[in-house]
């Protein structure tokens, strides 16, 4: 299933005085843009579903479980070796379950840890992370203090600095790229079964299964009061104009989140619902979910006994 | 706001997961026997609400957009265990399914955005618009403090538990393991972004929205999904647990000094015994600070972390005094004749 045109970028609609004119994007387009990114996370990951690689083949359960642990046992090295051959490991899981490597990486690095790598950039330097000097960049007249910050006399990168920059930033890409797999090639609906076979509240599950198909539903409704918004605004807007509209959205959408709560109450109750509450569970491990959780639990061990 | 994984060590999630169990256990009971069967649909909306109101972006003077958090807001509408609880669940998709925040940091996440953000904003708008009637300026005042302190508060910890890491997790030659900023610098920063900038910006969308239900819909502000904190006959009962709960907060202010100073015991021991007597170089940068902020300010025979402890203890003591009474004063004079 190709959705190539689903791809297009309809949050800002083409206008004629945008070519020469750079202005700050306003917050109608900001927001579209937003939820632009919600729904084409869903079309993404339904693509990837349906490309069946390995991940795509395994139980949900058996996902669910193992990239659980293995994300905890990430936070476990200490050695940045291991926590490199870890990353390159979901890089060959990326691969084998069809996902392109261009898309994986950009949505690793650009999507969230970008702002990880910027703020370990201070940690390489002894302002502050004191220890052993690689290199030494600045020398001082004499050491300073500004509030909180103590300046050394000579500046330099430390080994301690630059190590624990390289390994923070290889420890929240690899998790990060752990749970981007497991997103990408498991339904929302599978990882909320699979969560209940973990003895995760069947009350906390439906909730937020629940919860999760309204999103969609607000979110397209303020998707299209946006576009209305938008198509009528001619010119620059004044903020308090803005500002105004967006609050009395806010209360639009609250109000009407109440209401349909009310509404789903009674439609559940006329429907017979009895607080019990029933899901088809239609898992059954096959031969490959047994295989990849014995290769999980080798590996685990295998990385935490190099450790 | 919202931690990745790998920023905080299994020392600091673990507790956390430890701290929230019993907490969403208790919300799902207590919500459980306001609503009965009503509040799978209600509690999954008001989840859902609080997942969209974090994209809406807002217009702010100066010509720039940001947007809320809004658990202040859901907590002064809903009520505080609704608020919890839905701010929770939205915190959970958006870490299962957007890889926003991280898995491993999901307790951590949950307390500070969701616990402390809503019951703090819950309380300090309850104290300071009690018995305001149809007094709606007071009502729209006692929201901007109560989203700006809440969100300060829940910035703080966040600081707090990102900044203890290069303490409680390192290598022998002092390579931090996780997040590489001490206290003394992860506080200062996360505290001037959102005491000058994100702090307002939750204000501004608080306050504004209340003012707009009072003015349209001004039944909703007595709305509450939850009311199980209603039954409360006196002034003073009713803010006991505002004033337990901020001082349960200023004592742990200075929890990641305690940390380095070797009694940080439930929380990783065998870490901790091996930094005994061990001072680091952050925590004397905040002796300096703590010293020149309070220049008289010594204790004799205590020297070093403990005066930091009593520094950190006094001026959260002194500081929350201080915008409470301000708040109140105001509240009470300023929006008295309205």
């Amino acid at each position: 299933m190709k959705l190539e045109w689903l791809k297009t970028d309809y949050s800002t609609p083409p206008s004629v005085q945008s070519d020469n004119n750079v202005h700050k994007r306003s917050y109608l387009e900001k927001t579209l843009k937003e939820i632009t990114s919600f729904f084409m996370n869903g079309i993404f990951s339904e693509e990837i579903i349906s490309r069946g690689g390995l991940l795509q083949s395994i139980d949900p359960r058996v996902k669910v479980l193992a990239i659980v642990i293995m994300v905890i046992t990430v936070s476990l090295y200490k050695q940045l070796s291991i926590l490199l051959a870890a990353y390159s490991a979901t890089l060959v899981l990326a691969y084998f379950s069809r996902i392109g490597l261009k898309f994986f990486l950009m949505r690793v690095w650009f999507f969230i840890p970008l702002f990880s790598g910027i703020i370990a950039v201070p940690a390489l330097f002894n302002i502050f992370v004191p220890g052993d000097s690689i290199i030494d960049l600045i020398t001082l007249k004499k050491d300073m203090v500004f509030g909180p910050l103590h300046i050394p006399q000579t500046i330099a990168i430390t080994r301690q600095g630059a190590l624990s920059a390289a390994l923070f930033v290889m420890r929240v890409a690899t998790s990060v790229s752990l749970v981007v797999l497991l997103t990408l090639t498991t339904r929302w609906t599978h990882i909320l079964k699979a969560l209940r076979v973990f003895k995760v509240p069947q009350f906390f599950t439906f909730i937020l299964g629940m919860s999760y198909r309204y999103i969609h539903l607000l979110l397209r409704q303020i998707e299209a009061v946006h576009y209305a918004r938008q198509s009528r605004t001619i010119g620059k807007e004044e903020g308090s104009s803005g500002r105004k509209w967006i609050i009395s959205q806010i209360k639009f959408v609250l109000k009407r989140s109440l209401n349909i709560g009310e509404q789903v109450y009674s439609a559940m109750v006329s429907r017979g619902f009895t607080y019990e509450l029933r899901t088809a569970d239609n898992f059954k491990l096959k031969k490959i979910d047994y295989i990849c959780a014995i290769v999980s639990v080798l590996l685990i061990m295998v990385t935490l006994g190099f450790n | 706001m919202h931690i990745p994984d790998g920023y905080l060590g299994p020392q600091t999630y673990i507790p956390f997961y430890g701290i929230m169990l019993p907490l969403w256990h208790r919300g799902s009971k207590i919500l459980r026997k306001e609503l009965n069967a009503k509040q799978i649909p209600l509690l999954a909306l008001s989840a859902a609400f609080s997942f969209v109101i974090m994209m809406f972006n807002i217009p702010v003077p100066g010509g720039s957009t940001g947007h809320a958090v809004g658990s202040a807001l859901i907590a002064i509408l809903l009520g505080p265990w609704a608020a919890f609880m839905s701010v929770s669940m939205a915190l959970i998709i958006q870490a299962l399914l957007f890889g926003d925040g991280g898995i491993t940091a999901i307790g951590a996440n949950c307390f500070n955005i969701a616990f402390i953000m809503s019951f703090s904003g819950y309380y300090i708008y309850k104290l300071l618009s009690s018995n305001s009637g149809t007094n709606i300026p007071r009502r729209v005042f006692a929201a901007c403090v109560a989203a700006y302190i809440s969100i300060n508060l829940a910035a703080f910890l966040t600081a707090v538990e990102f900044g203890i890491q290069p303490y409680i997790a390192h290598k022998p030659d002092g390579t931090p393991l996780y997040g590489p900023y001490s206290l003394d610098v992860a506080v200062p920063i996360m505290a001037i972004e959102h005491l000058a900038i994100f702090g307002f910006i939750e204000a501004l969308v608080t306050g504004l929205v209340v003012a707009y239900i009072a003015k349209t819909d001004p039944a909703m502000l007595n709305i509450r999904v939850s009311s199980e904190l209603e039954v409360t006959p006196t002034a003073s009962k009713r803010y006991r647990r505002l004033w337990i709960g901020l001082g349960i907060l200023i004592l742990l202010t200075p929890l990641g000094l305690i940390a380095s100073g070797g009694s940080w015991g439930e929380w990783g021991a065998d870490e901790l015994l091996k930094m005994i007597g061990f001072a680091p170089e952050g925590l004397k940068g905040l002796s300096n600070l703590w010293n020149s902020v309070f220049p008289d300010y010594t204790i004799p025979g205590l020297k070093g972390p403990v005066e930091s402890v009593f520094g950190y203890i006094f001026s959260a003591v002194i500081a929350t005094s201080v915008i409470l009474l301000f708040s109140f004063v105001i509240s009470k004079t300023v929006f008295r004749g309205r």
